[in-house]
């Protein structure tokens, strides 16, 4: 937060200054940005037994790291539980 | 208010503990190895040390018999990988992590399962000259501090606190720009200067300050789906004693739900074509190494909530904002992301109301993920017309669109055009 300012006080600064069309910037940054985000794997592309940094952390999958549906998401589960034959609901 | 119920909890956390027996039994000695997504792969020292930190987070419940039986249980079962061959081999060949590896050692410990020959061995590994030659972030040196403070009994104050000032406690951790790994240091921060629970150290800053930001971050991972750093960050209201906010409230009323509609809290690292095509100790291994975590997450989250004062409520109680607000807000919300909608839909109006600055930050963290400014800077203005743009996420992304305009203008010099903005000078570090 900048100094003295509270986050409303830097929210209303913006919103009363505000003489920009973002549109074109967030198409520059979407199509340039998506590599930086795809590379977020820092320390957690190294785990523990190699050295990591921190013991405890999930590495990420993707960009999106969705559960998605939470009745696919259940599959896990029932493995885990033993129930191996079990299918994807429909 | 009415709270949480206490046995719904202590189930939870009995159901993880079990699940931990489980998670040793697979990895406790090879680890996981994946050879499609090599990155998932862990070494034994990952999951045992994590179970270890589970087990010692659940023995502050340990007054419950449900709770200390697994909690014994388990700790018989770390203490042969905790001490093994392997671990012994691991300090000698590298003293600067000796602690990191003496982890579940430390931590058995203290919950009364001694060795002495293991102390005595770490004791003369951490003599050598090369002891302190690993270069640490705040986070990790932190984490290096309590365990030492575990193990020898003396108080590290002074040095912690130095690590604390440096560390994203002390400097408001980047909500909307930050990586993962930022917020899981906000997270271990506070695992580690609480000792889960157990001390009630001071923090660098407000605590009401740091928990504004835990709120902001929480909307960013609930709305994604990471419940792993979701749980994560919703520790930090138990863990400091601090009462739970509504934001926080309905966090853990969402992470609660989906683990009941799953059967565990699920993560987002699960290839489920590839579950699917997997068959036998294969895919169960595949299944356990990627999701364990993410369902001990939920046993932590559970072991504080257990102790006394911490109970989350069970209804959203809170300032009433207006009516108009919420529903202008909700209009700026994608109805296809996140789990946290179905359970926002089933509340009264009079609580939904209550989470309008939490839907207000969700909506600037999905706009934002999209790249669609021109919309956070309508978000923005919507909330300064109610007076609610209080929250770290406001102001953070306040400061996002003023940085883009400024960086639409350096382009634009570099591209060699007239500058349209003049940008403001760059304020002291």
């Amino acid at each position: 937060m900048t100094k003295n300012l509270s986050h409303e006080d830097i929210a209303r600064r913006f919103v009363e200054a505000k003489v920009f069309d973002f549109s074109a910037m967030g198409k520059i940054i979407t199509e340039l940005g998506s590599e930086l985000a795809v590379n977020d794997q820092g320390w957690h592309g190294v785990n523990f037994g190699r050295y990591n940094i921190l013991a405890c952390m999930l590495p990420a999958a993707d960009v999106a790291r969705l559960v998605g549906s939470l009745r696919t998401a259940a599959l896990t589960a029932s493995v885990l539980e033993g129930a191996v034959d079990a299918s994807l609901p429909k | 208010m009415s709270r949480w119920s206490e046995a719904d909890l202590e189930a939870r956390l009995c159901r993880t503990l079990d699940f931990a027996t489980k998670t040793l039994d697979c990895f406790a000695i090879d680890g996981y190895s994946d050879k499609e997504s090599p990155v998932f792969g862990f070494g034994p020292e990952k999951p045992v040390a994590e179970t270890a930190m589970l087990v010692y987070a659940a023995s502050g419940c340990g007054h419950r018999p449900n709770v200390a039986s697994r909690v014994n249980e388990l700790a018989r079962l770390l203490v042969p990988h905790a001490r093994s061959e392997r671990v012994l081999i691991d300090i000698a060949l590298h003293p600067s992590l000796a602690f990191k590896f003496s982890v579940p050692h430390v931590l058995l410990t203290r919950l009364g399962y001694r060795d002495a020959s293991f102390d005595g061995f770490l004791r003369s590994c951490l003599s050598s000259q090369a002891r302190n030659g690993h270069e640490r972030p705040p986070s990790a040196s932190l984490e290096r501090r309590w365990i030492s403070s575990l193990w020898t009994g003396q108080d590290t104050d002074t040095a912690s606190r130095t690590d604390l000032l440096n560390s994203v406690l002390n400097w408001p951790v980047d909500i909307l720009g930050g990586l993962r790994d930022d917020a899981y240091a906000f997270t271990h921060l506070i695992f580690y200067c609480t000792d889960f629970g157990f001390q009630n150290r001071r923090l660098p800053r407000r605590r009401s300050i740091i928990l504004g930001e835990a709120s902001s971050l929480l909307a960013r991972y609930m709305d994604g789906e990471d419940y792993d750093l979701a749980g994560e960050i919703l520790l930090a209201w138990p863990l400091t004693g601090a009462a739970w906010t509504p934001s926080a409230a309905f966090g853990f009323r969402v992470l609660a739900s989906v683990e009941d509609q799953v059967g565990m809290l699920p993560c987002g690292n699960i290839n489920v074509a590839r579950l699917t095509k997997m068959e036998g100790e294969e895919r169960s291994r595949y299944a356990l190494g990627t999701a364990y975590h993410t369902a001990y997450v939920m046993g932590f989250l559970c072991a504080a909530s257990l102790r006394p004062g911490r109970l989350p409520p069970t209804k959203i109680a809170g300032p009433r904002f207006e009516k108009s607000c919420l529903s202008r807000l909700l209009r700026c919300v994608d109805d296809d992301q996140g789990h946290w909608q179905s359970e926002f839909s089933n509340l009264a109006e009079d609580e939904q109301r209550v989470l309008a600055p939490l839907v207000l930050d969700i909506a600037i963290v999905q706009k934002c993920r999209k790249h669609e400014y021109e919309a956070v800077s309508d978000i923005l203005s919507l909330a300064c017309e109610y007076r609610i743009a209080s929250s770290p996420m406001c102001g953070q992304a306040a400061e996002l669109l003023e940085r883009i305009a400024n960086c639409s203008t350096a382009i634009g010099a570099l591209r060699g055009e007239g500058t349209e903005r003049t940008m403001p000078p760059a304020p002291g570090l």
